[in-house]
């Protein structure tokens, strides 16, 4: 088992909105080692997207970090100013999003907006880099890279863009790859060839991935260690392989059972929909929908227990057994 | 079994034009393809972004004209009169869209939305009878009167997918065009939706064009499956064989990709495991539209265009390399 890269600790991060106060992530703790794929997996409004946002230093008002650590190498991120966090992001740690038209300016060239990065934390001219930039490029297995620095973003497929962005986050080596759905706007075909080039990645550069995801196929088939969340709290967090094999909490199961798809059978479904944060339900957040809930579950919030090195927070595992 | 639906060498050009002296170009989007929708199946519908499967899906529930082929509806050309598809046509091939939110009128209540379904088929309702019915249809879709007096914008994107699958029955199809229809729709939900679209499958006695590209959701509820590759069809046959002993190479590459379909194919060949990325529809290669992908593709591929050919009993398929043994 690596050294700790990433420790996150009970870190809790609301939404002030008129509406009410959104426990978007609440009292989440995870660590991620080094050469490590984590994933980590639940449906909208779990708070997967804003844990990337905290493990990134990206939060910004209404989000606001009421309790925690995210601990970088040592570091607690949610307590450096701007110009710290700069130097560690894009740096020691490199930022994938989904939507690589977001993140991509189209009036400079892909090459040219790489090599920014090394400008950003080099500072020296960005057009010195440009060979620095087709390396990359080839790393990342874009076609004719000597070429392709030149192109411009909508001479680009969506695959190729997605690389651009990968040979962004991987161009100063970083400890650490926070991946936000990174392939969910492509089409499988496409998601597997990037799927690959991250494994790759990860074996020459012995960097770190968080993935963050809905697809749990995809999760299963490339991350050692997978966490689930549900309404703003992890519920189970374990070896992906074990989570397969003998999934503990209702929700991991009844996921798992939807991803068996059988012949001409129903789809295994999980009766009624995501709570709102604003008003979660008291007790353990699946309860509504969990098959399995009796009366403790709607009244007291169960604890995450350790059994062998897997975290699970349900009340019939565990605990009082 | 009969057909409901004949699609006969459909053609969809979309013209496109490149740059202030760029001249006229062309993007094959249906580029010659044939099919049958048989009585009361689930037809799966599937390729990549660009390969033409939505556009198809528009030709044949008739929002888009051809520039060539017929659409056939129990034999009669639902293209034939005038401009547009006629109302009685219209009303048996109904299709339900990957986002409710553009299909939904934000304006208007659920009752409102469902009433002029309700009543396109039959005018003549009284107003307690268009009630019933759209209770009824509710119902059958999994959701309660409480949501009849609600805005789109309050439901729930499983619950507007439901409401666009109502609407939809509203008219009585037989035939059900569905495009992505869960694609935008959490895990948990998406299970909940798929099981109301069967259910009233069933209960409607539908035929059902799916177009997905979810190889899980194709295993679990198709009869048949349809690949499509830059506007051609490349492979056609039953479920369970496609799945079992794919034979285009594409198909291939669909299954061997898509860790969705990881434990339902048979097809475990990495050779296949998905390279490159589909060539511009505005240029496709010469020969074989999929060789610049192909792991097996040989000489012969870039002089010849295949044709889809039947092999056996129910299944085609357009690859020289199939064929030839």
């Amino acid at each position: 088992m690596g050294e700790k890269v990433l420790e996150v600790i009970s870190l809790r991060v609301y939404y002030d909105l008129p509406q009410g106060t959104v426990r978007a992530v609440d009292d989440v703790s995870l660590d991620v080692r080094r050469r490590e794929v984590i994933g980590i997996a639940g449906e909208s409004g779990s708070g997967k997207s804003t844990l990337a946002l905290a493990i990134t230093g990206l939060l910004r008002p209404p989000a606001k970090v009421v309790s925690g650590k995210v601990l970088f190498n040592g570091v607690d991120i949610l307590r450096l100013s701007e110009d710290e966090l700069r130097r560690i992001r894009g740096r020691k740690i490199g930022v994938i999003f989904q939507d690589p038209n977001t993140y991509l300016n189209p009036i400079y060239t892909s090459g040219f907006q790489v090599a920014e990065v090394f400008e950003a934390h080099r500072g020296i001219h960005a057009k010195k880099y440009l060979n620095e930039v087709v390396k990359l490029f080839r790393l990342v297995k874009i076609a004719d890279p000597e070429r392709r620095v030149y192109a411009y973003p909508h001479q680009l497929s969506g695959g190729m863009k997605q690389r651009v962005l990968i040979s962004m986050a991987i161009a100063e080596r970083p400890d650490l790859i926070v991946a936000d759905e990174p392939t969910s706007a492509l089409d499988v075909t496409i998601q597997s060839e990037i799927m690959d080039l991250l494994a790759e990645i990860r074996e020459e550069t012995n960097t770190s991935i968080v993935m963050i995801t809905h697809d749990l196929a995809l999760l299963f088939e490339v991350a050692d260690r997978v966490a689930i969340m549900y309404a703003g709290k992890l519920v189970e967090l374990g070896r992906a392989s074990d989570l397969i094999k003998d999934p503990l909490h209702p929700y991991t199961k009844a996921l798992l059972s939807i991803l068996r798809y059988e012949r001409k059978k129903k789809l295994t479904s999980i009766p009624g929909s995501i709570p709102s944060l604003i008003n979660p339900p008291p007790g353990c957040r699946f309860h509504p929908r969990c098959p399995y809930a009796f009366s403790k579950c709607s009244k007291i919030e169960p604890k995450a227990v350790n059994i062998d090195g897997r975290l699970v927070a349900c009340h019939l595992v565990g605990g009082s057994e | 079994m009969s057909s409901v639906l004949n699609a006969i060498n459909l053609r969809k050009y979309f013209r496109i034009t490149t740059g202030l002296l760029g001249g006229r170009k062309y993007v094959r989007a249906v580029d010659g393809v044939t099919l049958d929708l048989l009585e009361g199946e689930v037809l799966a519908l599937v390729g990549e972004s660009g390969s033409g499967k939505s556009t198809l899906g528009r030709i044949l529930v008739g929002l888009q004209r051809p520039d060539e082929g017929e659409v056939l509806y129990r034999g009669i050309n639902i293209y034939s009169s005038g401009n547009s598809v006629s109302k009685k046509l219209r009303h048996r091939i109904q299709a339900v869209f990957q986002n409710p939110d553009s299909s939904l009128n934000p304006r208007m209540q659920i009752y409102d939305i469902l009433k002029e379904a309700v009543l396109t088929r039959n005018p003549s309702l009284s107003d307690r009878e268009v009630i019933e019915e759209i209770i009824k249809l509710l119902r059958s879709v999994g959701l309660v009167e409480d949501h009849i007096f609600k805005y789109p914008h309050e439901l729930s994107g499983g619950e507007k997918q439901r409401i666009a699958i109502a609407r939809a029955l509203a008219v009585a199809p037989e035939v059900l065009i569905a495009d992505e229809v869960v694609s935008a729709l959490d895990i948990s939900v998406r299970a909940q939706v798929m099981n109301v679209l069967m259910d009233v499958k069933e209960k409607y006695k539908l035929s059902m064009v799916f177009i997905t590209h979810d190889m899980g959701l194709v295993w679990s509820i198709s009869d048949r499956v349809a690949v499509m590759y830059l506007g051609k069809l490349v492979e056609l046959g039953p479920t369970e064989e496609i799945f079992k002993e794919p034979l285009h190479p594409y198909t291939k590459m669909l299954l061997v990709s898509s860790p969705a379909a990881a434990s339902a194919t048979a097809s475990k060949d990495l050779r296949f495991r998905a390279r490159g990325e589909p060539p511009s529809p505005i240029n496709p290669p010469k020969g074989c539209k999929f060789i610049t992908r192909c792991p097996i593709a040989g000489s012969e591929c870039s002089i010849t265009e295949p044709e889809l050919m039947e092999i056996s009993r129910d299944r085609m398929v357009s690859c020289l390399k199939v064929l030839k043994i």
